[in-house]
């Protein structure tokens, strides 16, 4: 028997498809059973980890409502936000795969907000200006609602106009760069020394050279995201399949429809993984470049309260960073799996 | 009138600042309707001779005339299926053979094209896997959907690069008996085919010639039989099979260099 494969006895090739069908991800993919029975809802509940982090929870409301040292206005919004991360977990825990690393995750937060707890509020261990206590950060959201939205939205706008320009430029200049190669030669050295400069040391400058500070912003992020996108759509085209570009070339395509109906395609999924994975560089620039004269913005609403001495405002601030960060990559990584339907 | 002729075709590339001759002086006619197969040693240039009547390269010396006309670059006068598995991976199968269609003859409608890629692809054997992306298909199925892709780009000359050579035997022999029947009675009837494969036995089954190359020159020919049977067994029961696969066994043997065992 070859390859220790079952003797293939018909002419169909769906014969084959059986030998290989582990080669088929999206037909092999089966979800996993919704637990219907409680037995299985008890095998889910009843690990060490999922456990563990539901004590901890437990545990951090109860460090909460013990009167501490410290006397915070108001406790709600803690509770709200450590009922947030418990639905948040046990969402991503009974709806998702990797049931353990959740509840790992789980047990690092539930446990550093317990040790903040314990030693800003309850113990008063720290210097209560420069650690404000979590009772005091949370409350900051539902006070400065609309002043964080105002600044997030300031910030969005800023992050939309310098990443999706610097996308497509990175990525129509690119792909004509690197389909020409004596264009490329010339072109690909030069985005190679300029690529890692962090466009951050520009930030200043630009403030100062271009008329007003959103025109900086937008310049600054673009700078940061065109080289890096430039770059990388140059090796990709450099590195595309031949023999696929070869079958088209068979075909005595026109340079039009070479570019957007095989090239193009041909490299969406990597211009939209190259999405997910320079957000957060787009998102550190954006922020880095509000620290410097801007009047809203996430970054300044950080910085201005920095400059006030208000932790409380700042750390507010940092997480509020953290949470926008992490809903806009879930919206991108959203996008890639809903249009990237191969590879 | 052969249809394809090779002139005095030489073909050198550079590397670095070495210039290295792959082909030199090629003289070869293929008639009308012709299958032959390109048979040497890996690095004998069979491929390059390929890729130059593919048009996707161009020789530095001599000329290779298609009906009298001059090879002058990828067309889809000729349509062609490589080795390695080469449709669109962004299209399913059923797109793949559409879109060479619709790209080849302009004045097919949509429908028609996708009625004409059903048609091809029920050929090949591949209709229930139509919707299905090149991922979602093994070796044999891209090979497939590939063939079925080149007849869609209805070519009076079909250039094939071992198409079978990354896939197991078993799966190989069919996809040989696939090719025997679209040549005799379906799409492929009357196409002139030139194949390349370093497959002795999957050359015998296939050709009508064969053509033996080693480094930069061709230095055998062997017509073969056409009253024969054209299968596996065929080369094991036939004596004219028999006497040229042995020849070409020797042939092998002269011009390794020390390649075989890679």
């Amino acid at each position: 028997m070859p390859f220790g494969r079952k003797p293939v006895a018909d002419d169909s090739p769906l014969a084959e498809s059986e030998a290989t069908s582990v080669a088929m991800p999206s037909v092999a993919r089966t979800t996993t059973p919704a637990p219907s029975s409680t037995k299985s809802f008890a095998r889910q509940v009843l690990t060490v980890p999922f456990v563990l982090a539901n004590v901890l929870f437990l545990a951090l409301l109860a460090a909460i409502a013990i009167p501490g040292k410290v006397h915070p206005k108001t406790s709600v919004p803690f509770y709200v936000a450590a009922a947030i991360i418990e639905a948040l977990f046990l969402w991503r825990y009974f709806a998702g795969g990797r049931k353990r690393s959740t509840c790992h995750i789980a047990i690092v937060v539930f446990l550093l907000l317990i040790v903040w707890e314990t030693v800003s509020t309850d113990l008063k261990l720290t210097h209560p200006v420069l650690i404000p206590n979590p009772e005091n950060v949370f409350a900051v959201f539902p006070a400065r609602w609309e002043e964080l939205l105002k600044n997030v939205t300031s910030s969005m706008i800023l992050l939309a106009e310098g990443f999706i320009t610097s996308l497509i430029a990175g990525n129509i200049i690119g792909l004509f760069v690197g389909w020409m190669p004596k264009v490329r030669e010339a072109v690909y050295p030069i985005a190679h020394v300029l690529a890692p400069v962090p466009a951050i040391v520009f930030a200043p400058y630009l403030v100062m050279l271009l008329p007003s500070f959103k025109a900086a912003a937008v310049a600054v992020i673009f700078l940061g995201i065109f080289w890096p996108t430039l770059l990388n759509t140059i090796l990709r085209v450099e590195s595309l399949d031949k023999h696929i570009l070869d079958s088209a070339r068979m075909m005595g395509l026109s340079t039009p429809t070479m570019i957007f109906q095989v090239l193009l395609p041909y490299l969406y999924p990597t211009v939209a993984t190259g999405l997910k994975t320079q957000l957060p560089t787009a998102m550190l620039m954006l922020v880095m470049a509000e620290m410097y004269g801007a009047t809203s913005g996430l970054g300044y609403f950080v910085i201005n309260y920095t400059n006030y001495a208000n932790y409380t405002n700042v750390v507010a601030g940092i997480i509020m960073v953290g949470i926008v960060v992490t809903i806009l990559d879930f919206l991108v990584g959203l996008l890639v799996r809903k249009t990237v339907k191969w590879s | 009138m052969p249809a394809i002729s090779f002139k005095n075709v030489s073909y050198s590339y550079v590397d670095g600042d070495e210039s290295f001759l792959a082909l030199e002086d090629i003289d070869l006619e293929i008639a009308d309707g012709e299958f032959v197969c390109l048979i040497g040693h890996s690095g004998c240039g069979k491929s390059t001779l390929l890729s130059l009547l593919a048009g996707l390269s161009m020789p530095t010396a001599g000329e290779i005339l298609i009906d009298n006309v001059p090879v002058s670059g990828p067309g889809p006068d000729r349509s062609i299926v490589f080795q390695s598995y080469s449709l669109f991976p962004w299209q399913t199968a059923l797109k793949n053979v559409m879109f060479s269609i619709r790209q080849t003859n302009k004045d097919i409608s949509k429908e028609q094209a996708k009625v004409r890629a059903m048609e091809l692809l029920a050929q090949v054997g591949m209709e229930d896997a139509a919707n299905r992306y090149p991922y979602q298909l093994s070796g044999g199925m891209r090979q497939r959907v590939a063939i079925a892709r080149a007849l869609g780009i209805d070519a009076p000359t079909m250039l094939l690069d071992e198409p079978f050579g990354a896939l197991d035997p078993l799966i190989r022999g069919k996809l040989q008996e696939l090719l025997l029947r679209l040549w005799n009675e379906g799409e492929g009837c009357c196409k002139t085919a030139v194949f390349v494969t370093h497959d002795i036995d999957e050359a015998l089954i296939l050709a009508d010639r064969l053509i033996f190359m080693e480094p930069r020159h061709i230095t055998r020919e062997f017509i073969l039989p056409k009253d024969r049977a054209r299968s596996a067994d065929a080369i094991v029961e036939d004596v004219r099979l028999r006497d040229v696969k042995r020849e070409v066994m020797e042939l092998f043997d002269a011009t390794a260099t020390g390649k075989e065992d890679c």
